[in-house]
Protein backbone atom coordinates (compact mmCIF):
# COMPACT_ATOMS: atom_id res chain seq x y z
CA UNK A 1 0.00 0.00 0.00
CA UNK A 2 1.10 3.54 -0.69
CA UNK A 3 2.68 5.27 2.28
CA UNK A 4 0.47 7.80 4.02
CA UNK A 5 1.78 11.28 4.83
CA UNK A 6 2.09 10.12 8.46
CA UNK A 7 4.32 7.22 7.41
CA UNK A 8 6.47 9.46 5.26
CA UNK A 9 6.64 11.98 8.08
CA UNK A 10 7.72 9.34 10.61
CA UNK A 11 10.40 8.02 8.28
CA UNK A 12 11.56 11.51 7.46
CA UNK A 13 12.02 12.19 11.18
CA UNK A 14 14.16 9.05 11.33
CA UNK A 15 16.17 10.32 8.36
CA UNK A 16 15.43 7.17 6.43
CA UNK A 17 13.61 8.68 3.46
CA UNK A 18 15.12 8.59 0.03
CA UNK A 19 15.02 11.59 -2.28
CA UNK A 20 11.92 10.41 -4.07
CA UNK A 21 10.02 9.87 -0.86
CA UNK A 22 11.19 13.20 0.49
CA UNK A 23 9.68 14.83 -2.57
CA UNK A 24 6.49 12.87 -2.04
CA UNK A 25 6.39 14.02 1.54
CA UNK A 26 6.93 17.60 0.44
CA UNK A 27 4.03 17.34 -1.99
CA UNK A 28 1.81 15.70 0.60
CA UNK A 29 2.56 18.41 3.13
CA UNK A 30 1.98 21.14 0.56
CA UNK A 31 -1.42 19.79 -0.26
CA UNK A 32 -2.61 19.25 3.29
CA UNK A 33 -2.44 21.85 6.00
CA UNK A 34 -3.39 19.28 8.63
CA UNK A 35 -0.63 16.90 7.60
CA UNK A 36 1.81 19.76 7.63
CA UNK A 37 0.80 20.66 11.17
CA UNK A 38 1.16 17.10 12.37
CA UNK A 39 4.57 16.78 10.75
CA UNK A 40 5.66 20.09 12.25
CA UNK A 41 4.40 18.96 15.67
CA UNK A 42 6.59 15.88 15.42
CA UNK A 43 9.59 18.00 14.49
CA UNK A 44 8.87 20.32 17.41
CA UNK A 45 8.88 17.38 19.81
CA UNK A 46 12.09 16.10 18.26
CA UNK A 47 13.69 19.49 18.74
CA UNK A 48 12.95 19.70 22.43
CA UNK A 49 15.88 19.06 24.66
CA UNK A 50 14.84 15.96 26.53
CA UNK A 51 17.98 15.51 28.60
CA UNK A 52 18.72 17.76 31.54
CA UNK A 53 21.58 18.00 33.99
CA UNK A 54 20.86 15.78 36.93
CA UNK A 55 18.92 13.23 34.90
CA UNK A 56 21.42 10.54 35.74
CA UNK A 57 20.81 10.93 39.46
CA UNK A 58 17.05 10.99 38.94
CA UNK A 59 17.24 7.82 36.85
CA UNK A 60 19.22 6.16 39.63
CA UNK A 61 16.58 7.09 42.14
CA UNK A 62 13.78 5.84 39.93
CA UNK A 63 15.60 2.52 39.50
CA UNK A 64 16.10 2.23 43.25
CA UNK A 65 12.44 2.93 43.94
CA UNK A 66 11.33 0.28 41.51
CA UNK A 67 13.80 -2.20 42.98
CA UNK A 68 12.50 -1.44 46.44
CA UNK A 69 8.92 -1.95 45.41
CA UNK A 70 9.61 -5.15 43.51
CA UNK A 71 11.51 -6.54 46.49
CA UNK A 72 8.72 -5.63 48.87
CA UNK A 73 6.09 -7.27 46.72
CA UNK A 74 8.20 -10.41 46.39
CA UNK A 75 8.83 -10.42 50.12
CA UNK A 76 5.14 -10.07 50.75
CA UNK A 77 4.51 -13.05 48.51
CA UNK A 78 7.01 -15.16 50.40
CA UNK A 79 5.97 -14.11 53.88
CA UNK A 80 2.22 -14.34 53.55
CA UNK A 81 1.24 -17.26 55.80
CA UNK A 82 -1.00 -19.08 53.42
CA UNK A 83 1.24 -18.47 50.49
CA UNK A 84 0.43 -16.93 47.18
CA UNK A 85 -3.13 -18.20 47.22
CA UNK A 86 -4.02 -15.88 50.02
CA UNK A 87 -2.04 -12.95 48.76
CA UNK A 88 -5.00 -10.87 47.84
CA UNK A 89 -5.02 -7.86 45.65
CA UNK A 90 -5.63 -5.55 48.54
CA UNK A 91 -2.40 -6.67 50.17
CA UNK A 92 -0.47 -5.73 47.05
CA UNK A 93 -2.35 -2.50 46.83
CA UNK A 94 -1.60 -1.69 50.45
CA UNK A 95 2.08 -2.47 49.98
CA UNK A 96 2.16 -0.41 46.83
CA UNK A 97 0.44 2.49 48.54
CA UNK A 98 2.79 2.36 51.49
CA UNK A 99 5.84 2.17 49.30
CA UNK A 100 4.47 4.84 47.08
CA UNK A 101 4.11 7.10 50.10
CA UNK A 102 7.68 6.42 51.09
CA UNK A 103 8.86 6.81 47.55
CA UNK A 104 6.94 10.01 47.08
CA UNK A 105 8.84 11.37 50.01
CA UNK A 106 11.95 10.80 48.01
CA UNK A 107 10.70 12.78 45.09
CA UNK A 108 8.67 15.67 46.35
CA UNK A 109 10.59 18.85 46.14
CA UNK A 110 11.39 19.21 49.78
CA UNK A 111 12.21 15.64 50.53
CA UNK A 112 13.78 14.97 47.21
CA UNK A 113 16.50 17.48 47.53
CA UNK A 114 17.42 17.40 51.06
CA UNK A 115 18.72 14.87 53.38
CA UNK A 116 19.53 17.53 55.90
CA UNK A 117 18.03 20.75 57.11
CA UNK A 118 20.91 22.55 55.50
CA UNK A 119 19.91 21.02 52.21
CA UNK A 120 16.46 22.48 52.51
CA UNK A 121 17.79 25.86 53.32
CA UNK A 122 20.11 25.74 50.35
CA UNK A 123 17.21 24.96 48.06
CA UNK A 124 14.82 27.47 49.53
CA UNK A 125 17.35 30.23 49.30
CA UNK A 126 18.78 29.32 45.95
CA UNK A 127 18.37 32.30 43.62
CA UNK A 128 15.60 31.61 41.15
CA UNK A 129 17.71 32.56 38.19
CA UNK A 130 20.08 29.71 38.97
CA UNK A 131 17.57 27.10 38.11
CA UNK A 132 14.45 27.45 36.07
CA UNK A 133 14.03 23.70 36.23
CA UNK A 134 14.12 21.98 39.59
CA UNK A 135 17.24 19.94 39.65
CA UNK A 136 18.00 17.28 42.15
CA UNK A 137 21.46 17.10 43.58
CA UNK A 138 22.98 13.66 43.55
CA UNK A 139 22.00 11.68 46.59
CA UNK A 140 24.76 10.79 48.97
CA UNK A 141 23.38 7.31 49.18
CA UNK A 142 22.70 6.93 45.50
CA UNK A 143 23.88 3.70 44.02
CA UNK A 144 25.41 3.70 40.62
CA UNK A 145 23.63 1.08 38.62
CA UNK A 146 25.82 -0.76 36.22
CA UNK A 147 25.54 0.29 32.60
CA UNK A 148 23.63 -2.14 30.48
CA UNK A 149 25.79 -4.86 29.05
CA UNK A 150 24.49 -7.68 26.95
CA UNK A 151 24.31 -10.00 29.87
CA UNK A 152 23.33 -9.42 33.44
CA UNK A 153 26.37 -8.74 35.59
CA UNK A 154 26.49 -9.29 39.28
CA UNK A 155 26.14 -5.99 41.05
CA UNK A 156 28.31 -5.69 44.08
CA UNK A 157 26.82 -2.59 45.58
CA UNK A 158 23.71 -3.12 47.63
CA UNK A 159 20.97 -0.60 47.09
CA UNK A 160 19.35 0.81 50.19
CA UNK A 161 15.89 -0.52 50.76
CA UNK A 162 14.14 2.70 51.54
CA UNK A 163 14.35 6.30 50.51
CA UNK A 164 17.62 8.11 51.14
CA UNK A 165 18.72 8.14 54.73
CA UNK A 166 21.01 10.65 56.36
CA UNK A 167 24.62 9.69 56.68
CA UNK A 168 24.45 9.90 60.42
CA UNK A 169 21.84 10.74 62.99
CA UNK A 170 23.77 13.73 64.13
CA UNK A 171 23.28 15.38 60.76
CA UNK A 172 19.54 15.44 61.04
CA UNK A 173 17.47 16.57 64.01
CA UNK A 174 15.05 14.10 65.54
CA UNK A 175 11.95 15.97 64.44
CA UNK A 176 13.03 15.89 60.85
CA UNK A 177 11.80 12.39 60.18
CA UNK A 178 8.31 13.22 61.35
CA UNK A 179 8.18 16.49 59.46
CA UNK A 180 9.42 14.71 56.36
CA UNK A 181 6.86 11.97 56.81
CA UNK A 182 4.06 14.49 57.19
CA UNK A 183 5.25 16.33 54.13
CA UNK A 184 5.37 13.08 52.19
CA UNK A 185 1.88 12.09 53.31
CA UNK A 186 0.51 15.49 52.38
CA UNK A 187 2.20 15.34 49.01
CA UNK A 188 0.78 11.91 48.36
CA UNK A 189 -2.70 13.09 49.27
CA UNK A 190 -2.29 16.06 46.96
CA UNK A 191 -1.15 13.89 44.06
CA UNK A 192 -4.08 11.59 44.55
CA UNK A 193 -6.53 14.43 44.42
CA UNK A 194 -7.39 14.64 48.09
CA UNK A 195 -6.96 18.36 48.35
CA UNK A 196 -8.79 18.68 51.68
CA UNK A 197 -6.69 15.93 53.24
CA UNK A 198 -3.54 17.42 51.78
CA UNK A 199 -4.35 20.83 53.20
CA UNK A 200 -5.03 19.32 56.62
CA UNK A 201 -1.71 17.48 56.56
CA UNK A 202 0.28 20.49 55.38
CA UNK A 203 -1.44 22.61 58.05
CA UNK A 204 -0.60 20.03 60.67
CA UNK A 205 3.00 20.02 59.51
CA UNK A 206 3.21 23.80 59.79
CA UNK A 207 1.67 23.89 63.24
CA UNK A 208 3.64 20.97 64.67
CA UNK A 209 7.00 21.73 63.13
CA UNK A 210 6.82 25.44 62.33
CA UNK A 211 10.58 25.83 62.08
CA UNK A 212 11.21 22.83 59.91
CA UNK A 213 12.28 23.33 56.31
CA UNK A 214 9.35 21.12 55.31
CA UNK A 215 6.94 23.58 56.90
CA UNK A 216 8.45 26.40 54.91
CA UNK A 217 8.33 24.42 51.70
CA UNK A 218 4.66 23.60 52.35
CA UNK A 219 3.56 27.16 51.65
CA UNK A 220 3.74 26.67 47.91
CA UNK A 221 1.56 23.54 47.66
CA UNK A 222 -0.79 25.03 50.26
CA UNK A 223 -1.17 28.17 48.18
CA UNK A 224 -1.79 26.14 45.05
CA UNK A 225 -4.33 23.92 46.75
CA UNK A 226 -6.28 26.83 48.17
CA UNK A 227 -6.21 28.50 44.79
CA UNK A 228 -7.57 25.39 43.11
CA UNK A 229 -10.36 25.29 45.66
CA UNK A 230 -11.28 28.89 45.01
CA UNK A 231 -9.96 30.04 48.38
CA UNK A 232 -7.94 32.91 47.04
CA UNK A 233 -7.57 34.74 50.31
CA UNK A 234 -5.90 31.81 52.05
CA UNK A 235 -3.82 31.13 48.96
CA UNK A 236 -2.55 34.68 49.00
CA UNK A 237 -1.35 34.37 52.59
CA UNK A 238 0.76 31.31 51.74
CA UNK A 239 2.25 32.72 48.55
CA UNK A 240 3.15 35.99 50.25
CA UNK A 241 4.66 34.22 53.23
CA UNK A 242 6.81 32.06 51.01
CA UNK A 243 8.09 35.10 49.18
CA UNK A 244 8.71 37.06 52.35
CA UNK A 245 10.75 34.26 53.83
CA UNK A 246 12.67 33.49 50.65
CA UNK A 247 12.56 36.51 48.37
CA UNK A 248 15.38 35.12 46.26
CA UNK A 249 14.44 31.47 46.60
CA UNK A 250 14.04 29.10 43.74
CA UNK A 251 10.29 29.08 44.10
CA UNK A 252 9.94 32.85 44.29
CA UNK A 253 8.68 33.17 40.73
CA UNK A 254 6.11 30.43 41.27
CA UNK A 255 4.98 32.10 44.47
CA UNK A 256 4.67 35.45 42.74
CA UNK A 257 2.68 33.89 39.91
CA UNK A 258 0.36 32.32 42.46
CA UNK A 259 0.09 35.63 44.28
CA UNK A 260 -0.91 37.39 41.07
CA UNK A 261 -3.57 34.80 40.35
CA UNK A 262 -4.93 35.01 43.86
CA UNK A 263 -5.06 38.81 43.66
CA UNK A 264 -6.79 38.59 40.33
CA UNK A 265 -9.47 36.27 41.65
CA UNK A 266 -9.97 38.56 44.64
CA UNK A 267 -10.76 41.33 42.19
CA UNK A 268 -7.64 43.29 43.06
CA UNK A 269 -6.78 43.90 39.43
CA UNK A 270 -4.29 46.69 39.99
CA UNK A 271 -2.32 44.64 42.52
CA UNK A 272 -2.45 41.63 40.22
CA UNK A 273 -1.14 43.73 37.35
CA UNK A 274 1.74 44.92 39.53
CA UNK A 275 2.56 41.32 40.39
CA UNK A 276 2.48 40.28 36.73
CA UNK A 277 4.74 43.20 35.87
CA UNK A 278 7.11 42.16 38.64
CA UNK A 279 7.28 38.63 37.23
CA UNK A 280 8.06 39.92 33.76
CA UNK A 281 10.71 42.23 35.12
CA UNK A 282 12.35 40.07 37.79
CA UNK A 283 12.09 36.68 36.18
CA UNK A 284 12.27 37.26 32.44
CA UNK A 285 13.70 33.78 31.87
CA UNK A 286 11.09 31.96 33.89
CA UNK A 287 8.27 30.10 32.18
CA UNK A 288 5.85 32.52 33.83
CA UNK A 289 7.23 35.65 32.22
CA UNK A 290 5.51 35.32 28.86
CA UNK A 291 2.24 34.39 30.53
CA UNK A 292 2.54 37.39 32.81
CA UNK A 293 3.17 39.70 29.87
CA UNK A 294 0.13 38.41 28.05
CA UNK A 295 -1.95 38.91 31.19
CA UNK A 296 -0.70 42.48 31.36
CA UNK A 297 -1.50 43.11 27.73
CA UNK A 298 -4.94 41.65 28.17
CA UNK A 299 -5.63 43.86 31.16
CA UNK A 300 -4.46 46.95 29.29
CA UNK A 301 -6.65 46.19 26.31
CA UNK A 302 -9.73 45.99 28.51
CA UNK A 303 -11.83 49.14 28.33
CA UNK B 1 18.63 16.91 11.69
CA UNK B 2 15.92 15.85 14.08
CA UNK B 3 16.73 14.68 17.57
CA UNK B 4 15.55 11.14 17.74
CA UNK B 5 14.40 9.58 20.95
CA UNK B 6 16.80 6.82 21.86
CA UNK B 7 14.77 3.70 22.18
CA UNK B 8 12.17 4.76 19.68
CA UNK B 9 11.83 2.95 16.45
CA UNK B 10 13.61 5.88 14.95
CA UNK B 11 16.75 5.22 16.89
CA UNK B 12 16.64 1.55 16.05
CA UNK B 13 16.28 2.28 12.41
CA UNK B 14 19.32 4.49 12.59
CA UNK B 15 21.30 1.85 14.42
CA UNK B 16 20.65 -0.63 11.66
CA UNK B 17 18.12 -2.91 13.25
CA UNK B 18 20.46 -4.90 15.45
CA UNK B 19 19.06 -7.70 17.53
CA UNK B 20 17.18 -6.89 20.70
CA UNK B 21 19.82 -6.85 23.39
CA UNK B 22 17.34 -6.42 26.19
CA UNK B 23 15.33 -9.50 25.40
CA UNK B 24 17.56 -11.84 27.40
CA UNK B 25 17.58 -9.44 30.31
CA UNK B 26 13.82 -9.15 30.19
CA UNK B 27 13.52 -12.92 30.41
CA UNK B 28 15.85 -12.95 33.42
CA UNK B 29 13.80 -10.20 35.05
CA UNK B 30 10.64 -12.20 34.53
CA UNK B 31 12.38 -15.16 36.17
CA UNK B 32 13.06 -13.06 39.27
CA UNK B 33 16.78 -12.33 38.80
CA UNK B 34 17.42 -9.18 40.82
CA UNK B 35 20.77 -8.27 39.31
CA UNK B 36 19.18 -8.53 35.88
CA UNK B 37 16.44 -6.24 37.12
CA UNK B 38 18.98 -3.62 38.15
CA UNK B 39 20.69 -3.75 34.80
CA UNK B 40 17.40 -3.72 32.97
CA UNK B 41 16.26 -0.66 34.87
CA UNK B 42 19.52 1.13 34.21
CA UNK B 43 18.95 0.51 30.52
CA UNK B 44 15.34 1.60 30.23
CA UNK B 45 14.79 4.32 32.82
CA UNK B 46 16.83 7.10 31.14
CA UNK B 47 14.87 6.56 27.92
CA UNK B 48 11.59 6.46 29.75
CA UNK B 49 12.39 9.70 31.53
CA UNK B 50 12.94 11.45 28.21
CA UNK B 51 9.67 10.15 26.85
CA UNK B 52 7.86 11.17 30.02
CA UNK B 53 9.34 14.65 29.85
CA UNK B 54 8.23 15.02 26.26
CA UNK B 55 4.67 14.10 27.11
CA UNK B 56 4.42 16.09 30.33
CA UNK B 57 6.24 19.12 29.02
CA UNK B 58 9.23 21.05 30.30
CA UNK B 59 9.60 22.25 33.85
CA UNK B 60 7.42 19.60 35.45
CA UNK B 61 8.44 18.44 38.88
CA UNK B 62 6.58 15.15 38.63
CA UNK B 63 8.79 13.68 35.91
CA UNK B 64 10.49 11.44 38.44
CA UNK B 65 7.23 10.14 39.88
CA UNK B 66 5.74 9.44 36.48
CA UNK B 67 8.97 7.82 35.27
CA UNK B 68 8.85 5.63 38.35
CA UNK B 69 5.29 4.61 37.57
CA UNK B 70 6.28 3.90 33.98
CA UNK B 71 9.27 1.80 34.99
CA UNK B 72 7.23 -0.18 37.46
CA UNK B 73 4.44 -0.67 34.92
CA UNK B 74 7.03 -1.92 32.44
CA UNK B 75 8.38 -4.52 34.86
CA UNK B 76 4.85 -5.47 35.80
CA UNK B 77 3.85 -5.73 32.16
CA UNK B 78 6.83 -7.73 30.89
CA UNK B 79 4.83 -10.91 31.16
CA UNK B 80 2.37 -9.46 28.67
CA UNK B 81 5.05 -8.32 26.24
CA UNK B 82 4.30 -10.14 23.02
CA UNK B 83 7.51 -9.37 21.20
CA UNK B 84 6.03 -6.65 19.04
CA UNK B 85 8.99 -4.36 18.43
CA UNK B 86 11.92 -4.41 20.81
CA UNK B 87 11.79 -4.40 24.58
CA UNK B 88 12.94 -0.79 24.54
CA UNK B 89 10.07 0.11 22.19
CA UNK B 90 7.76 -1.51 24.67
CA UNK B 91 9.26 0.41 27.59
CA UNK B 92 9.06 3.73 25.73
CA UNK B 93 5.50 3.05 24.70
CA UNK B 94 4.55 2.26 28.28
CA UNK B 95 6.24 5.49 29.39
CA UNK B 96 4.36 7.53 26.79
CA UNK B 97 1.03 6.04 27.80
CA UNK B 98 1.65 6.35 31.54
CA UNK B 99 2.67 9.98 31.12
CA UNK B 100 -0.29 10.67 28.89
CA UNK B 101 -2.61 9.15 31.47
CA UNK B 102 -1.01 11.29 34.16
CA UNK B 103 -1.80 14.37 32.10
CA UNK B 104 -5.33 13.18 31.49
CA UNK B 105 -5.91 12.45 35.18
CA UNK B 106 -4.64 15.89 36.07
CA UNK B 107 -6.93 17.52 33.52
CA UNK B 108 -9.91 15.54 34.81
CA UNK B 109 -9.21 16.69 38.36
CA UNK B 110 -8.97 20.28 37.21
CA UNK B 111 -12.28 20.03 35.41
CA UNK B 112 -13.92 18.43 38.45
CA UNK B 113 -12.55 21.14 40.73
CA UNK B 114 -13.88 23.75 38.36
CA UNK B 115 -17.35 22.26 38.50
CA UNK B 116 -17.48 21.73 42.25
CA UNK B 117 -15.87 24.96 43.29
CA UNK B 118 -17.54 27.06 40.66
CA UNK B 119 -14.23 28.67 39.95
CA UNK B 120 -14.23 28.47 36.22
CA UNK B 121 -12.13 31.52 36.01
CA UNK B 122 -9.44 29.99 38.16
CA UNK B 123 -9.25 26.88 36.08
CA UNK B 124 -9.27 28.65 32.78
CA UNK B 125 -6.89 31.26 34.02
CA UNK B 126 -4.37 28.82 35.33
CA UNK B 127 -2.72 27.86 32.09
CA UNK B 128 0.53 26.11 32.04
CA UNK B 129 2.85 29.00 31.28
CA UNK B 130 4.39 27.14 28.36
CA UNK B 131 0.99 27.15 26.70
CA UNK B 132 0.87 30.88 26.52
CA UNK B 133 4.52 31.63 26.32
CA UNK B 134 4.23 32.98 22.80
CA UNK B 135 6.28 30.09 21.48
CA UNK B 136 5.62 28.95 17.96
CA UNK B 137 6.19 25.33 18.89
CA UNK B 138 3.21 23.09 18.41
CA UNK B 139 4.28 20.80 21.24
CA UNK B 140 2.28 22.57 23.99
CA UNK B 141 -0.88 22.46 21.87
CA UNK B 142 -0.38 18.77 21.20
CA UNK B 143 0.10 18.15 24.92
CA UNK B 144 -3.23 19.82 25.54
CA UNK B 145 -4.75 17.44 23.05
CA UNK B 146 -3.33 14.48 24.96
CA UNK B 147 -5.60 15.56 27.79
CA UNK B 148 -8.66 16.57 25.85
CA UNK B 149 -8.98 14.02 23.04
CA UNK B 150 -10.54 10.63 23.63
CA UNK B 151 -8.10 7.99 24.84
CA UNK B 152 -7.70 6.13 21.51
CA UNK B 153 -7.13 9.34 19.56
CA UNK B 154 -4.72 10.70 22.15
CA UNK B 155 -2.81 7.44 22.17
CA UNK B 156 -2.45 7.37 18.39
CA UNK B 157 -1.36 11.00 18.41
CA UNK B 158 1.18 10.44 21.18
CA UNK B 159 2.73 7.40 19.55
CA UNK B 160 3.06 9.27 16.27
CA UNK B 161 4.33 12.66 17.37
CA UNK B 162 6.26 11.71 20.51
CA UNK B 163 7.72 8.37 19.49
CA UNK B 164 7.59 8.78 15.73
CA UNK B 165 5.58 5.64 15.03
CA UNK B 166 4.19 4.93 11.58
CA UNK B 167 0.58 3.94 11.05
CA UNK B 168 1.48 0.25 10.91
CA UNK B 169 3.50 0.47 14.10
CA UNK B 170 0.69 2.20 15.97
CA UNK B 171 -1.75 -0.41 14.70
CA UNK B 172 0.52 -3.19 15.93
CA UNK B 173 1.02 -1.56 19.33
CA UNK B 174 -2.67 -0.85 19.84
CA UNK B 175 -3.85 -4.11 18.26
CA UNK B 176 -6.22 -2.38 15.90
CA UNK B 177 -6.46 -2.30 12.09
CA UNK B 178 -4.35 0.23 10.24
CA UNK B 179 -7.46 1.85 8.82
CA UNK B 180 -8.62 2.55 12.37
CA UNK B 181 -5.31 4.24 13.13
CA UNK B 182 -5.58 6.37 9.99
CA UNK B 183 -9.02 7.42 11.04
CA UNK B 184 -7.83 8.29 14.54
CA UNK B 185 -4.91 10.29 13.24
CA UNK B 186 -7.20 12.11 10.83
CA UNK B 187 -9.45 13.18 13.70
CA UNK B 188 -6.45 14.14 15.80
CA UNK B 189 -5.10 16.23 12.95
CA UNK B 190 -8.42 18.02 12.63
CA UNK B 191 -8.40 18.76 16.34
CA UNK B 192 -4.84 20.04 16.10
CA UNK B 193 -5.72 22.33 13.22
CA UNK B 194 -8.70 23.67 15.10
CA UNK B 195 -6.53 24.45 18.11
CA UNK B 196 -3.89 26.13 16.01
CA UNK B 197 -6.44 28.29 14.24
CA UNK B 198 -7.73 29.50 17.58
CA UNK B 199 -4.25 30.47 18.71
CA UNK B 200 -3.23 33.84 17.26
CA UNK B 201 0.52 33.44 17.53
CA UNK B 202 0.59 29.94 16.10
CA UNK B 203 -1.94 30.73 13.41
CA UNK B 204 0.35 33.39 12.10
CA UNK B 205 3.50 31.31 12.52
CA UNK B 206 2.32 28.20 10.73
CA UNK B 207 0.17 29.96 8.17
CA UNK B 208 -3.58 30.00 8.32
CA UNK B 209 -5.08 28.03 5.51
CA UNK B 210 -8.71 27.47 6.13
Amino acid sequence: MKDSPEDLSARSRRVTLGETDERRLGLALESSHESRLLHQAGLDFDAEDAVLPGDEAVADRVAKRVLTQVRAVRELRRSTPAGRRRLSRWAFAAAAALLSAIATAGTMIAVRHFETKAGYREWLEMPAEKASVVKAPPLKTAVRVEPAPNTAPSVAVEAPVSTPAPKSKSERPAWAENAAELFASASLARREGGSAAAIALYDSLQSRYPNSPEARAADLPLGMLHLQRGQARQALVHFQRLRQKNPRGQMASEALWGEAQALSSLGRSADAARAYAEIAQKYPASPYAAAARSKLEASRSKP
Amino acid sequence: MPHLIPGSRAADAVSGGRRDELLGLADAVKAGDESALRTFLSAIVPHQMRVVRRVLGPGRIDVEDVAYEAAYATIDGLSRFRGEGTVLHFACRVAALVAMNARRAEATKKRAATRTEDSAELASEAPSPEDVAGSTSLAPIVRELFSSLSQPLAEALALHVVLGYTVAEIAEAASVPEETVRSRLRLAKQALRKRVLSHPVLREAVGSER
